[in-house]
C-alpha cells in the first residue's frame, strides 16, 4: 500500500514540516497535563506533556490505542473534561486564543462555532425528539442572519451535500429513522452548519462496517476541506491515518511517542512503537500475526522511565533513565533516547 | 507466550460514584431510633410524666416520618428502619391493652396520658388496635408481595428465556403477556368484590387476592429486566458448559436482576398494604372486629366530622409510616443496582 | 497449508442448506419473520479453520450459534461427528455439548459479572467430568497457565483483569471441556491493536498442539488471513463467495469480496481485478429479493442481476455467486478464467 494515498485534489498544499513557522495554527496544544483528582491527592495523570499543532486546512490524525489519553486530548481542547479531572499545566490555543482558564460561557460560544464535534456514536450529536433538519437549521440561525425558511432550505441542501438522498423529505425525520451510515452522515452536516475552523472527529467510523466507513471517511475529508477547515481525525487504527491524513501523532500511555508528516512517519517510524502499531496492522503472515507482548497500560502515574520500556523491543538501559523528552529529528518529534 | 500480571488490578476496577453503604448516616439513622426507642420506652414506665406523654407522642408520630426520611438515606438505614417497624408488629402487642376489649362508658375519649392514641366508638384502645394492626397488615402485605414474587419472577424470567432459547418458547412468552395484560386491565377493587362476593371474605383469600393482581407486576418487572441479558453472552457461556435451563436462571440470571425486583418488592408491600386498606374501607376486607388500619381509618372518617379526629388519624398515621419506609427502602435499593 | 477440500478422515463438523428464521409476534399473536440464515453449506475439517467474514447484519454469528445448537434452527442439517445433532432434544444433547465450545467477542460480557472468574471455569469442569474440587482446581490451574497466564488471576472478578487477559481466560474455559471444535465469534474485535496478535497466535498455538476445528467469524480480514484455510463471505443471510484463503483474497470474484476487500486496505492486492467501490450500506429490505441482494450497491447491477443467483464453481472448490463474475469477468473488470 502506498503511504498517504489520499486522492483529493481539492486538498490544500501539504503543510510545511514546521508548524507554526509561517501561519500560526489553527489550535496549538502546548505540553498539557492532565491529572484526576486534586494536587494534594493525585489519582493518575492521563495526559502528560501533550505537544499538538494543526495549521490551517490541515488534517492531522491522532493515533492511539484505549487508554492511550487521544479522546481526553480532544475533550480537554473542547473543555469538556469529565468530572475529577483538571489541567495541570500547559496550553491549548484556538486561533490563538487561551482556552486554559477561559469561561464556560467563552467555551459554549467557541464549541459551536471554530470548533465543532463528531462523536463515534452520531446519535450523541443530535437531539432525538427534535428532526434532523429542524436542530441543523437552528444552528443556522444562530449563526448567520438566516431567517426561518431560509435556514430550513440551508439544512436541506447541507444534508444533500452529505450524501443524503431525498434530503428534503429526510430532513423531516428524526435520527432514530436513520441507519447508522445516514446518521453519522447527519451529525457531519450538523457539525459543519456552524462553519468551524476545526473539526474534530473522535473514531466516527469505529461503529460502521468497512465499505460504509470508508465511504463516511471519505466524505468527512472531502467536506472539511472544501470549507478550508482543519481536521483532528481521532482513531485507533493507524491505516486510516496513513489513507486520510497529512500527519500524525502517535500517542501512548498519555504521551506522545512521535508526530510528523504521514508519508514519513510511517514510512519510516522512528519510534519503536509507532513501529509496531504499523506492523500489527501491516503485513499479514501465514499463521502468525504481529504481537506485541505485555498489557496496554491503565491508570498511569508519574513514570521515571519509557512508558513503552516493558513491552518494547528495542528497550535498552538508557530507556529507563528518565522519561525520554519529545525532541525535534528531521522533519517530526520523537520521544525516544534511541531515535 | 506468556506475559506477567501487573502488580495492581487493571483500571477497570471501579472507582466512580459509589453509594454509602456504610459510615456516619446508617449510625445516625440508628441513634435517632434508639432515642425515640428509650424515650416511649421511659414513658411508658414514668407514670409521673403521663400527662406529657400524649403530647410527645403525638409529637412523635409526627416527626419520625422527617427523621425516617433525612436519616434513612442509605439501604443500611432504611432496612433498619424496616426492621424497626417489623419488631413492632411483633413484639409491640405484648405490652399493649386488649385490642378487642370494649368499654361502651369510655367511648370516644380523646388521647390522654392513659388512652394515648384515645378510644373508638366501641370505647376500644386505639394504641392498642394500631400495634395489634401493623402485625396484620405487614403480614398481609408481605404475603401477598411474597407469593406475587414467588409466581410472577420466575414466570417472567421463564417466558424471555423461553422466547429466546427454547422451541415454541415465543408463542408461550406472547400468550402469558396477553394474559397478564388483560389480568392488569381489570379493576381490582371489582376482582376483589367478585371473589369476596362468591367465597366470603378471609384473610387467606385478601392475600390471594392482592398476590394475584401484583403478579403482572411481576411478570413483566422481570421480564423486562431479563430481556437485556438473557442474550448476554454469559448466559450463553452457562449453556455451552451444559448448564440446564433452571440453574441458568437461578445461577446466572436472577442474581443479575434482584436488585430490580428487590426495589420492586419494598413498593409492592406498601402498595399491597393500600389495596387491603382500600379493600377494608369499602367493607371488603377483613372482618370485622379484627383490628385492621384500612378498616380503621374508615370507622374514624365518619367522626372526623364531628371532630374527633383522633379515630382516623393514627391509623392513617400508621399507614402512611409505613408506606413511607418501604418506599425509602425500595428507593436505596434501587440505588445501589 | 491444507487443501481446500476437507480431507478423508471426514470433517468435524458439515452444515447442509442451514435455514434459519426469526419469528416475532405483535400484539395479535401474528407472525413476523426475518430470515437470517439462508440456505448455508459448509463443513470443517480437524485442524481447519473455516472463517465467515462480512457485515454486521449478514448473518454470520447466527450460523456459529444455530450450529452449537444455542439457538433453534428451522431448516437443514448440522451433522458433528458423524451425528445429526438439530434434532437431538437439548437433554440429550448434553453429553455432546462439551466437544464444541464458543470464544466470544467481548470477553467482559462472556463472564457472569456477579461471580469470580474460577467459578465461571468451574462450570465448565464439569462438563468433562471432574467431580471433585480439588482435581477442578488443578484442571482450571492448567487451563489459565496454558493461556500465558498465572492461576492466581482466575480469583478475580471479570472486572479486574484487563481485555486481553480477559480473553485469554474466555478462550481457557472454553477449552476445558476439551472439545473438537471451536466457534470464534469475533475473538478480537473488542481488543486493542497490540493486544490481538497476541491472541492470534495463541489461538493458532492451541489449534496446532490440540488439532482442534476452529470456525472463525470476523470481519477484520487481517485476522482471518492470518488464521484460516478456507474463507466464506457472507451477504444478507447467504454465502456470496467461497473458496481457500488465498483464492478469496488474491482472485477474489464477487463484487462485495472485492468491495470489502478494497475497503480494508490490505498490503497484498495481488490479482483482485480493479478496484470496486460499493455506495450504500446493507439493508434487510434487500434480503427478501429473489435475485443479487447487493445489485443496489453495486457498480456492475444489470437487469439480469434480479433473477435467482445461484452458488456456481469457478474453480475446484471456488464458488461465486454472481453470474456476471462467472459469465462476464473482464467486463466487471476481473481477469478472464482459465
Amino acid at each position: 500500500m502506498s503511504p498517504a494515498a489520499a486522492p483529493d485534489a481539492t486538498a490544500p498544499p501539504a503543510v510545511d514540516a514546521q508548524p507554526g513557522a509561517a501561519a500560526a495554527p489553527v489550535l496549538d496544544v502546548a505540553d498539557l497535563t492532565v491529572g484526576f483528582g486534586s494536587a494534594a491527592k493525585r489519582r493518575s495523570i492521563p495526559l502528560q506533556g501533550i505537544h499538538l499543532q494543526v495549521a490551517a486546512g490541515e488534517r492531522m490524525a491522532l493515533v492511539g490505542e484505549s487508554g492511550s489519553g487521544k479522546s481526553l486530548t480532544a475533550a480537554a481542547v473542547l473543555g469538556l473534561l469529565p468530572e475529577g479531572a483538571e489541567v495541570i499545566r500547559g496550553s491549548i490555543r484556538l486561533d490563538g486564543e487561551e482556552l486554559i482558564g477561559a469561561s464556560e460561557r467563552r467555551l459554549r460560544a467557541l464549541r459551536g462555532g471554530s470548533m465543532a464535534i463528531m462523536f463515534q456514536n452520531p446519535r450523541a450529536s443530535l437531539n432525538p425528539v427534535l428532526t434532523v433538519g429542524g436542530q441543523i437549521a437552528e444552528v443556522i440561525r444562530v449563526h448567520g442572519s438566516a431567517g426561518r425558511k431560509e435556514s430550513w432550505a440551508q439544512a436541506v441542501e447541507l444534508l444533500a451535500e452529505m450524501g443524503i438522498p431525498n434530503a428534503a423529505r429526510r430532513a423531516k425525520d428524526y435520527v432514530h429513522q436513520f441507519s447508522g451510515g445516514m446518521a453519522q452522515r447527519a451529525a457531519l452536516a450538523m457539525a459543519l452548519s456552524c462553519r468551524p475552523d476545526l473539526l474534530i472527529a473522535d473514531e466516527p467510523t469505529t461503529g460502521l462496517d468497512a465499505t460504509l466507513a470508508q465511504q463516511v471517511l471519505e466524505l468527512v475529508v472531502e467536506r472539511v476541506a472544501m470549507r478550508d477547515a482543519s481536521l483532528l481525525l481521532i482513531t485507533h487504527d493507524i491505516a486510516v491515518a496513513r489513507s486520510h491524513c497529512e500527519r500524525t501523532t502517535v500517542m501512548y500511555a498519555g504521551r506522545v511517542m512521535e508526530s510528523g508528516p504521514t508519508a514519513s512517519l510511517t514510512g519510516d517510524p522512528k519510534n519503536p512503537y509507532t513501529a509496531a502499531l504499523l506492523k500489527a496492522f501491516g503485513t499479514v503472515d501465514q499463521r502468525r500475526m504481529y504481537a506485541i507482548g505485555g498489557v496496554v497500560p491503565t491508570l498511569l502515574g508519574e513514570l521515571a522511565e519509557c512508558a513503552f520500556a516493558d513491552r518494547c523491543p528495542q528497550a535498552g538501559p538508557e530507556c529507563r533513565d528518565g522519561v525520554p523528552e519529545l525532541r525535534r529529528l528531521e522533519d517530526r518529534r520523537v520521544a525516544c533516547v534511541k531515535a | 507466550m506468556s506475559i506477567s500480571l501487573p502488580s495492581a488490578p487493571g483500571a477497570a476496577t471501579p472507582t466512580g460514584e459509589s453509594h454509602p453503604v456504610g459510615g456516619a448516616r446508617p449510625l445516625r439513622a440508628l441513634v435517632a431510633i434508639a432515642t425515640l426507642a428509650i424515650l416511649l420506652v421511659a414513658l411508658f414506665w414514668a407514670p409521673e410524666w403521663r400527662s406529657l406523654r400524649a403530647v410527645l407522642t403525638v409529637l412523635a408520630v409526627l416527626v419520625v416520618p422527617t427523621v425516617w426520611d433525612s436519616a434513612a438515606r442509605t439501604v443500611r438505614a432504611s432496612v433498619a428502619a424496616m426492621l424497626g417497624l417489623i419488631l413492632l408488629a411483633l413484639i409491640g402487642p405484648l405490652f399493649t391493652r386488649d385490642p378487642l376489649m370494649l368499654d361502651v362508658g369510655a367511648s370516644l375519649t380523646g388521647p390522654s396520658g392513659d388512652l394515648w392514641f384515645g378510644t373508638d366508638q366501641f370505647g376500644r384502645d386505639i394504641f392498642a388496635r394500631v400495634i395489634h394492626g401493623a402485625q396484620l397488615d405487614l403480614g398481609v402485605g408481605f404475603s401477598a408481595a411474597a407469593l406475587a414474587v414467588l409466581v410472577g419472577m420466575p414466570l417472567g424470567a421463564l417466558s424471555v428465556f423461553a422466547s429466546a432459547h427454547l422451541r415454541g418458547g415465543g408463542l408461550f412468552d406472547s400468550v402469558l403477556l396477553r394474559v397478564s395484560e388483560s389480568f392488569q386491565a381489570f379493576p381490582t377493587l371489582l376482582l376483589a368484590l367478585g371473589i369476596v362476593a362468591a367465597v366470603g371474605p378471609s384473610i387467606p383469600i385478601l392475600i390471594f387476592i392482592i398476590s394475584i393482581v401484583n403478579v403482572p407486576v411481576y411478570l413483566r418487572l422481570t421480564r423486562s429486566a431479563v430481556a437485556p441479558i438473557v442474550n448476554a453472552d454469559f448466559v450463553l457461556a452457562a449453556r455451552c458448559a451444559g448448564q440446564p435451563v433452571l440453574k441458568i436462571l437461578l445461577r446466572h440470571i436472577l442474581p443479575n436482576v434482584r436488585q430490580v425486583v428487590l426495589a420492586q418488592f419494598s413498593v409492592n408491600v406498601a402498595w399491597a398494604i393500600q389495596i387491603l386498606a382500600a379493600l377494608s374501607f369499602v367493607g371488603l376486607g377483613v372482618p370485622v372486629p379484627t383490628p385492621e388500619w384500612g378498616a380503621m381509618v374508615r370507622d374514624g372518617y365518619e367522626q372526623l366530622v364531628y371532630g374527633r379526629w383522633w379515630v382516623a388519624l393514627f391509623p392513617g398515621l400508621a399507614i402512611l409510616l409505613t408506606v413511607l419506609t418501604l418506599n425509602q427502602l425500595s428507593d436505596r435499593v434501587r440505588h445501589i443496582a | 497449508m491444507s487443501p481446500p477440500t476437507a480431507p478423508a478422515d471426514g470433517p468435524v463438523v458439515e452444515v447442509r442448506e442451514l435455514i434459519k428464521d426469526y419469528v416475532t409476534r405483535d400484539a395479535r399473536l401474528r407472525q413476523h419473520t426475518a430470515r437470517a440464515v439462508d440456505g448455508v453449506s459448509f463443513e470443517i475439517a480437524p485442524g481447519e479453520t473455516f472463517a465467515i467474514v462480512g457485515e454486521s447484519g449478514s448473518g454470520k454469528t447466527t450460523v456459529g450459534r444455530v450450529l452449537l445448537k444455542l439457538t433453534p434452527a428451522t431448516d437443514g442439517a448440522v451433522t458433528f461427528r458423524g451425528e445429526g445433532i438439530l434434532d437431538i432434544p437439548e437433554r440429550r444433547f448434553r453429553a455432546q455439548r462439551r466437544h464444541m465450545q464458543m470464544v466470544f467477542q467481548d470477553p467482559l460480557a462472556a463472564f457472569d459479572p456477579q461471580t469470580t472468574i474460577r467459578s465461571s471455569l468451574r462450570e465448565f469442569t464439569r462438563l468433562s467430568g471432574i467431580a471433585s474440587r480439588a482435581a477442578q482446581n488443578e484442571a482450571i490451574a492448567e487451563a489459565v497457565r496454558s493461556v500465558g497466564l498465572e492461576p492466581e488471576i482466575a480469583d478475580r472478578r471479570p472486572s479486574q483483569v484487563s481485555g486481553g487477559q480477559l480473553q485469554r481466560l474466555s478462550i481457557a474455559r472454553s477449552l476445558l471441556p476439551e472439545p473438537d471444535l471451536l466457534f470464534l465469534d469475533e475473538p478480537t474485535s473488542s481488543l486493542d491493536v497490540s493486544i490481538r496478535g497476541q491472541i492470534v497466535n495463541l489461538l493458532l498455538d492451541l489449534q496446532e498442539r490440540k488439532d482442534l476445528a476452529y470456525l472463525l467469524v470476523a470481519h477484520d480480514l487481517r485476522v482471518v488471513y492470518a488464521m484460516a484455510q478456507r474463507v466464506a463471505v457472507m451477504y444478507l443471510g447467504q454465502f456470496v463467495e467461497v473458496g481457500s484463503r488465498d483464492q478469496v483474497y488474491a482472485d477474489a470474484r464477487h463484487p462485495y469480496t472485492r468491495g470489502l476487500l478494497e475497503a480494508a486496505e490490505l498490503d497484498e492486492p495481488a490479482r483482485r481485478g480493479e478496484p470496486v467501490r460499493l455506495v450504500g450500506e446493507i439493508s434487510e429490505e434487500a434480503a427478501a429479493k429473489p435475485g443479487c441482494r447487493l445489485s443496489q450497491r453495486c457498480p456492475f447491477a444489470v437487469q439480469r442481476c434480479e433473477d435467482p443467483q445461484p452458488l456456481r464453481e469457478t474453480a475446484a472448490g471456488h464458488l461465486v455467486r454472481c453470474w456476471r463474475a462467472v459469465e462476464q469477468p473482464v467486463e466487471i473488470g476481473l481477469a478472464a478464467l482459465a
